[in-house]
């Protein structure tokens, strides 16, 4: 290496990690700022120019919210809505993927697009007959209605998902099954789903991650602690007339928050590489 | 068999999304308002159709949806292209980074809109102080609450969110170039500025057109960022068909207007992807 071109080298490096730092920055700056608001009391956060960090650790943003009983209802909404709509959407889609994935019948390419036609259909233009069908069938504000819609808005993409996910794997392994005497549940059971691993935990978290972010529908199908959700709570308080308790905010945010992080640290590379193959359908 | 296997599917997606599009369609060529019950459901042929073109916020929130479309997809294509570059080159802790990238696109939209309008706060807001402090704002701006800077924000704030999409899917493509067509272009005497516009744009078109086409669709149903960060305001200024529709919903009842501007809708969204599908050369594309 000449010394100039290591010079140059040596720039070229500092700029690509100085911008690699600059873009992470930027990623994380909005949420970080949150997370240091939620330790603050109204008094700090109300104050010009900005403090940085909290004066101290203190969580009682975090038990004032989450003492109140309404909160505790919400999160637990959150969680049994989003966990049992992921479940039922992977149950069905599983079958529906490995359908369209191994059985070659009459209409399954038409199938499939009218499937991923119904992911165009925004949510805001079927939303006005389905609250007519809630009010008249007694769904009303109930974590079962919450639970039907988001099985039905997320399956359309699971199924392409897992779909292309089987479409991997070796048809010499299903044969094998078959040779054995394992019927079509039992090899989806026992071959497709262990061997799709990846396949599945991608669809997993993308599913989950929309069923626990979801507001809209949520907002206009929920009305009380019988089924209001996480995002619905925190829209609530944005809305708060005199003035609003950023730290309170910011608490629940992080509430709502940290299972994605987690889910972010621990299989980003499930979710990149997911929405890498998703992104080609 | 198979039918077996795919049946409880398709009878969820046709109870619960195509039946509701078939009665919206129904909906919009009559007049139902919800709180007055004894009006009832006459039909009105396309009277729902023709209010919402001579009602000026409708035609407001139809120009400034496409509006925002148009100006935050063209910011997250181009923003999007120079990190999928960025993070296609080698570097140490490259897999955390593209974890940590895609963190502003996992973030529930609820807890994004809240976060910024916070940062951008005029009075107690971090943007207003660092932008005081740099010497770029000589007093404080109303980021959200000025009919000049609300639309602008709202794309900012959207840009943030959607770029690691466009970025992802943009570095899918990336990583399909084969390295070999590099290798030709720089045996043929091409320099980096040249094979990057003879060979990466040419091959990362089917990928730009995958972006541009699921970005559109969801931009076309912007709705948290707007309903949290404005509510549509000042001045209607940063109202979408989205939320219009919400507010002639669910908080005037209008259900016959309101599943007409949401056909609208409809129709706008499936139209752009027929263009899109149908530029990307049909069935390949879909696949």
């Amino acid at each position: 290496m000449t010394p100039s071109s290591r010079i140059r080298s040596l720039g070229w490096r500092t700029g690509l990690y100085g911008t690699v730092g600059l873009v992470c920055l930027l990623a994380i700056l909005p949420i970080a700022w949150s997370l240091l608001t939620s330790f603050k009391t109204q008094q700090e956060v109300f104050s010009f120019p900005p403090t940085f960090l909290p004066e101290r650790l203190r969580i009682e943003n975090y038990t004032e919210i989450f003492g109140a009983s309404q909160y505790a209802a919400f999160a637990v909404n959150s969680v049994v809505v989003a966990s049992l709509a992921t479940v039922g959407t992977m149950v069905l889609a599983s079958l529906a993927g490995y359908a369209f994935s191994v059985f070659r019948f009459p209409g399954n390419a038409t199938w499939m697009l009218l499937i991923l036609i119904t992911r165009m259909i925004p949510g805001i233009a079927i939303v006005i007959p389905l609250y007519i069908m809630a009010q008249r069938l007694g769904l009303f504000d109930t974590r079962l209605n919450l639970i039907i819609l988001y099985m039905t808005t997320t399956l359309p993409l699971a199924i392409w998902l897992l779909k292309a996910s089987f479409d991997t794997i070796p048809q010499d392994l299903l044969d094998a099954a078959r040779i054995d005497g394992c019927g079509n549940l039992r090899t989806l059971v026992r071959v497709v789903v262990p061997v799709a691993a990846p396949g599945i935990v991608t669809t997993l978290v993308i599913t989950f991650l929309a069923n626990w972010n979801e507001f809209l529908l949520a907002q206009i199908f929920t009305a009380t602690t019988a089924s209001k959700t996480l995002p619905v709570a925190v829209g609530e308080l944005t809305q708060h007339e005199y003035g609003i308790h950023w730290g309170n905010l910011s608490a629940m945010g992080m509430a709502i928050v940290f299972p994605t992080l987690i889910l972010a640290v621990f299989i980003q590379r499930y979710v990149v590489s997911g929405l890498m193959a998703g992104s080609m359908k | 068999m198979a039918y077996g296997f795919i049946l409880p599917s398709l009878a969820l997606i046709g109870g619960v999304m195509a039946y509701p599009m078939f009665y919206s369609f129904y909906l919009s060529f009559h007049f139902r308002i919800l709180s007055r019950p004894r009006l009832g459901t006459p039909f009105v042929g396309l009277a729902n159709y023709l209010e919402a073109f001579r009602d000026p916020l409708f035609l407001r929130a139809l120009w400034q949806t496409v509006y925002f479309s148009v100006v935050s997809i063209l910011a997250e294509c181009v923003i999007g292209l120079g990190v999928a570059l960025l993070l296609n080159q080698r570097f140490r802790g490259r897999n955390v980074t593209r974890g940590l990238v895609l963190l502003p696109w996992m973030l529930s939209p609820v807890v994004a809109a809240f976060t910024w309008a916070w940062l951008l706060n005029d009075a107690y807001g971090l943007v207003n102080f660092l932008l005081m402090k740099l010497g770029v704002l000589h007093g404080p701006v109303l980021w959200l609450g000025d009919v000049g800077w609300a639309m602008g924000t709202i794309i900012v704030v959207d840009v943030w969110r959607e770029v690691p999409f466009v970025a992802v899917v943009l570095l899918a493509g990336l990583q399909s170039i084969p390295d070999e067509l590099y290798e030709a272009a720089r045996i043929d005497g091409a320099t980096p500025g040249q094979s990057f516009v003879a060979v990466t744009l040419p091959l990362l078109k089917p990928s730009f057109m995958v972006a541009l086409l699921m970005r559109t669709m969801i931009a076309i149903r912007l709705f948290e960022l707007v309903f949290i960060m404005t509510k549509g305001g000042p001045a209607s200024t940063t109202e979408m068909l989205a939320t219009f529709t919400y507010k002639e919903a669910f908080i005037k009842f209008n259900m016959g207007y309101s599943a007409a501007t949401s056909v609208i809708m409809l129709l706008l969204s499936l139209g752009i992807s027929l263009v899109y599908i149908r530029t990307m050369g049909g069935e390949t594309a879909l696949r």
